[in-house]
């Protein structure tokens, strides 16, 4: 059974006029035939910039720690590139698929997402890191950071789930209640890694997904109260509360506490405008920044490339904002808008933490800057995103009157194929009309064909 | 599941709200841009400011640290240049360090662990230097110089560090040099220490730390952001080299006392002995013996903990100077007090007879004295000369403990003398005022009687001990002993150290000469064995102090404190000596002490002897070697 019997099998229960006139003797390959145009470029710009900009900086920020360490300036960056070329793979592979598939594995994913959050805390698989079990390790296979692979995994269940529940999401039983039950417990594991970076990245982006499907918004307003009380009950690890002190008054412990705040911040100031030139900071006079090719690469980005390279990391993330919540806005179906919308979400919110952190707007969080920082599972996972964000973007509709290509406004042959294809059906509009955000479906839902 | 691959009827998410989203996703990106311009561009954070100057800051210039002679110029300290090996902890990754460590270790043939706490206890910041090893040799240094990649962080730095030339035998006089602990460091700072410094750790080198350290120079450097050197601006304050400074002691009789304290306490088993010599018309320390002792080389050459840490757990404490950190019972030396303040206060005079005996009872308790059968009626001259102990607990009842204490403190017990060495301990006066405040109690009479003797509460110091002896030499005048006789100048102006006056002894010149006839007695009665057969003429008591309680076979602490006149040779009009120990004119008074001494005799008196005949050159052998083996409970 492949895609295309599939799609050819007709609705249950629907006599749709639509569905009725297709010519029946259309060939299998003429229904299979989506409506797809190219990708959305400025995804794919953004990413490729980016990880490119995190290859070099990689490499600038740990050759020499990795010469010093392991007598291999590429010890650190090799694997990057490595990663970096796989995930590329990963992502052009990701972006031919139907993101609609994603669907039919998202339960699966999302359960093997938890057990893999659990199996961290078992002790001969965990690898515990800097007072934290973020890293499994299974058999020979290198260790993974199963946080990552849960963002993603909770991204498209929840979409999947919101698309499936429609309205019913702004009620409470229907739609707050088995939200919760979903998200909690992946946040709960994170948290209890404990990861709070991580866990304020899915948090955030699962409340932003529930958001933009409909949430209530008093329902939202009292579970961020509730939220806020909890954390504050059930309280933080006293590492991490000194990270929140640190945040206060960085100065007050400047060689222990405040060491990577204060570091990251002259790094920056030294930077100035145009920064001190690629491969100019490291270890520079008595300045040292650990974790420099990680959570702290925005600061050297910041001291070798000045606030002109450090303003074009932010400007790059703002294009993959705008390009993917323009893919959400035009996506074809409510699936595709809510993933791409918290795939957006997610990657917006985690590089905007880490960069947060450095600039000493938010406590010490340790996650890492998507594309850029060093580290093999969180590269590949957010080059799958960027893949399926890029698969969403193929099947975009354009609205109506402004963006549509002009040939494509005047083009007859246009209205033919949408006739020809399962288009019309795969959107929904031979239903109810238009139940996606999009400019060309408002007048199709008054259309004739869907009056009674 | 079809329905999943193809649109199902669900309604539509709000356009509006996911404009809110890439709105926040904007206002974030807008916030986190103008905090990024405020620290890099804006100047309004301090770090923009701090980037963009380069800053001048003034840096220490080391000077030269001040040598050390002995009394006839003999230079006892130098300062060599020697290989240091320094770490820079924040150039050395956390996860290379052990190896690092282990590699610097193996070369540099010292305990892995020894670098470790060097680098943990390191004063400065993760960016000073830390000093791990001193006096690498050569080779190895410049093995380390040029594998600087595989050791990151490691440095060899040329340093001057102190070379003391005779060794243990100035040790304790002279102290060492050693690295800056963090805590000093943040008293020091002001005065311009580094956190890589060197200080006087002991002896002179630290009392006399700010002379022979002179000043550290100043010169203004500018530095980038980074705090990378760029040029020496200019140099503020040349640096002051420090003075160098001239003992008291020579060392040629220094040698000679540790010779003779040696040999006692080699002859007599003895495990600790102190000898000190001292000029009683001026307070001129001339030798200052104390055995054990230590190495000071090794601590200028970076002693490891595992050696240092043997010398502190030696139950011998080699690092003690005992001359003048310990505090012992003075034991029968202590009779001076009694018999200065009975004859000074009038209780009795020169020809008093009192009655002595076997013991005097006392609440029941029987008080010996050391001759079971008494001295029978005895003045002072008897008293002292045969050293009663029912005598002077007469002569102790008579003063009552106050006016003992008094006496005590006319002859400078109880309080420190001020010698210019670090670490003096200031012993025990007893008096009612002192039991109430320390223990609580008012002093019982039989405590008295043990005051008298030098025993009970009674704590002195060997140095306390020869200053009293050397008040009642000189006529009465309490001199602060002193060991540096002078300092010159990096300009070669010298400056001599004047003797200091503590006090006068409230007792009349008559008194004291009586007290100096007694301690004459003392030898002419052969308290001291075959002394009085030296040609010189020698004056002093013995002392042999019990620990407290009535334990049977304890060791004693042995005492003989001396003093001889400026021109001792004994003449044909003086065979007896009296006259010559009348006058208040001696040169030379010694003290010694042999610690647990289980000799049959007084091993002190023995080292004494010997010390004298090396010191005036009598060829003749006076030694008794049968009074420094067995054992005799003889007081």
């Amino acid at each position: 059974m492949d895609i295309a019997g599939r799609l050819a099998v007709p609705r249950r229960g629907s006599a749709r006029p639509v569905v009725s006139e297709r010519p029946p003797a259309r060939a299998t390959s003429d229904v299979l035939r989506r409506e797809r145009h190219q990708a959305d470029y400025s995804i794919l710009l953004a990413v490729v910039a980016l990880s490119a900009i995190g290859i070099l900086m990689v490499y600038s920020s740990s050759a020499m720690f990795a010469y010093t360490s392991r007598d291999d300036t590429l010890a650190i960056v090799g694997p990057q590139i490595f990663w970096g070329a796989l995930g590329l793979l990963v992502m052009v592979g990701v972006m031919r698929i139907d993101y609609r598939w994603l669907r039919l594995v998202s339960v699966p994913a999302y359960l093997i997402a938890i057990v893999l959050l659990v199996l961290v805390f078992v002790p001969s698989l965990g690898r515990v890191v800097g007072g934290s079990a973020r890293w499994l390790v299974l058999g020979p296979l290198p260790a993974v950071h199963p946080a990552e692979v849960a963002k993603l995994a909770l991204i498209v269940y929840l979409a999947h789930w919101l698309a499936n529940k429609g309205n019913q999401v702004a009620r409470f039983k229907a739609g707050m209640l088995p939200f919760l039950l979903i998200a909690v417990p992946v946040i709960a594991l994170v948290f209890k890694e404990p990861d709070l970076g991580t866990t304020v990245v899915i948090t955030l982006t699962a409340f932003t997904m529930f958001f933009v499907a409909g949430a209530s918004l008093l329902q939202l307003g009292a579970m961020g109260g509730i939220g806020v009380v909890g954390v504050l009950l059930i309280g933080l690890k006293d590492y991490q509360l000194e990270r929140i002190q640190t945040f206060i008054n960085p100065w007050a412990d400047p060689l222990g506490a405040g060491f990577h705040t204060i570091q990251g911040l002259l790094a920056l100031g030294l930077g100035g405008i145009l920064g001190t030139g690629l491969g100019e900071s490291k270890l520079a006079g008595g300045l040292y920044l650990p974790n420099a090719w990680n959570d702290f690469i925005f600061a050297i980005i910041g001291e070798e490339f000045g606030f002109i390279g450090a303003g074009l990391v932010i400007v790059l993330f703002l294009l993959l904002a705008y390009a993917g919540v323009r893919t959400a806005l035009r996506a074809p179906d409510t699936f595709g808008a809510l993933l791409a919308a918290g795939i957006t979400a997610w990657l917006c919110y985690q590089a905007f933490i880490n960069i947060a952190v450095v600039v000493a707007l938010l406590p010490v969080t340790g996650i890492t800057l998507p594309f850029i920082s060093a580290g093999g599972s969180s590269l590949l996972v957010s080059f799958a995103a960027a893949g399926v964000l890029l698969s969403i973007s193929r099947e975009t509709l354009e609205p109506k009157g402004r963006g549509a290509k002009p040939e494509a406004r005047k083009s007859e042959t246009r209205t033919a194929e949408l006739r020809r294809t399962d288009e019309a059906a795969d959107r929904g509009r031979g239903h109810r009309g238009s139940y996606l955000p999009g400019a060309g479906r408002r007048e199709r839902a008054a259309s004739p064909t869907r009056r009674p | 599941m079809s329905d999943y691959l193809d649109g199902r009827p669900i309604p539509a998410p709000s356009r509006l709200r996911f404009l809110v989203f890439g709105l926040a996703v904007v206002l974030g990106a807008g916030m986190l841009s103008t905090r990024l311009f405020a620290i890099q561009v804006g100047g309004t954070t301090p770090y923009a400011a701090f980037a963009a100057t380069t800053r001048t800051v003034q840096e220490a210039l080391p000077s030269t640290r001040g040598l050390i002679y002995d009394r006839t110029g003999e230079p006892l300290v130098s300062n060599i240049a020697s290989y240091s090996v320094k770490i820079r902890p924040s150039d050395l990754p956390e996860s290379k360090r052990s190896a690092v460590v282990e590699t610097l270790a193996s070369l540099i043939g010292m305990d892995p662990a020894d670098i470790n706490v060097a680098i943990d206890s390191n004063p400065g910041s993760r960016f000073d230097l830390v000093r791990v090893a001193q006096d690498v040799p050569r080779d190895v240094a410049a093995f380390l110089a040029e594998s600087s990649s595989e050791l990151p962080g490691v440095e060899v730095v040329v340093e001057t560090r102190r070379n003391y030339e005779l060794g243990s035998l100035f040790a304790q006089v002279l102290g060492y040099t050693g690295p800056i602990s963090g805590s000093e460091l943040l008293d020091l700072k002001q005065d311009g220490y580094l956190p890589d410094d060197l200080l006087g750790r002991a002896g002179v080198e630290s009392t006399y730390e700010a002379i022979l350290r002179g000043q550290y120079g100043l010169q203004t450097v500018e530095r980038d952001a980074a705090g990378r050197e760029i040029q020496v601006v200019r140099t503020d304050r040349a640096p002051v080299a420090g003075s160098s400074i001239r003992l008291t002691i020579d060392a040629r009789e220094q040698a000679l006392a540790e010779e003779a304290l040696s040999w006692g306490m080699k002859a007599a088993s003895l495990k600790q002995g102190v000898i000190i010599v001292m000029n009683p018309q001026n307070g001129e320390i001339l030798a200052m013996a104390s055995l054990p002792t230590y190495d000071d080389n090794a601590f200028s050459q970076g002693i490891s903990n595992a050696d240092f840490q043997k010398l502190l757990d030696d139950t011998n404490k080699p690092l003690v100077n005992r001359a003048i950190s310990e505090v012992y019972p003075p034991g029968s030396t202590y009779k001076l007090i009694a018999g200065t303040g009975v004859l000074a206060d009038g209780k009795i005079t020169p020809l008093t007879q009192l009655r002595t005996a076997g013991y005097l009872t006392l609440g029941g308790i029987k008080f010996r004295d050391w001759n079971d059968r008494g001295f029978g009626m005895c003045n002072i001259y008897c008293g002292f000369g045969n050293s009663s102990d029912t005598f002077f607990y007469q002569a102790a009842a008579m003063l009552g403990i106050d006016r003992h204490g008094y006496w005590g403190k006319q002859y400078g017990f109880g309080s420190r003398t001020g010698i210019d060495l670090p670490a003096e301990a200031s012993g025990t006066v007893p008096t009612n005022q002192w039991k109430l405040d320390t223990l609580g109690l008012p002093i019982y009479p039989g405590e008295v009687y043990l005051a008298g003797i030098g025993q009970g509460y009674v704590a002195v110091t060997p140095i306390q001990l020869l200053n009293a002896y050397s008040a009642l030499a000189n006529g009465g005048t309490l001199y602060r002993p002193y060991v540096v006789g002078e300092t010159i100048g990096a300009d070669g102006v010298v400056t001599k150290v004047q003797p200091e006056v503590l006090g006068k002894v409230n007792a009349p010149p008559s008194v004291l000469q009586v007290m100096r006839k007694a301690a004459r007695t003392v030898v002419t009665n052969r308290m001291t064995f075959n002394l009085v057969d030296l040609p010189i003429v020698v004056a002093g008591k013995t002392g042999t102090a019990q620990f407290s309680g009535k334990a049977k076979n304890l060791p004693f602490h042995q005492w003989f404190v001396a003093f001889v006149p400026k021109d001792p040779w004994k003449t044909a009009s003086d065979p007896g000596g009296m006259k010559a120990v009348a006058r208040t004119d001696s040169e030379l008074a010694i003290v010694a002490l042999a610690y647990n001494s289980r000799a049959k005799g007084n091993a002190a008196t023995e080292m004494v002897k010997y010390f004298l005949q090396l010191h005036f050159g009598i060829t003749k052998d006076y030694r008794n070697f049968n009074l420094m083996v067995s054992r005799d409970r003889r007081r």
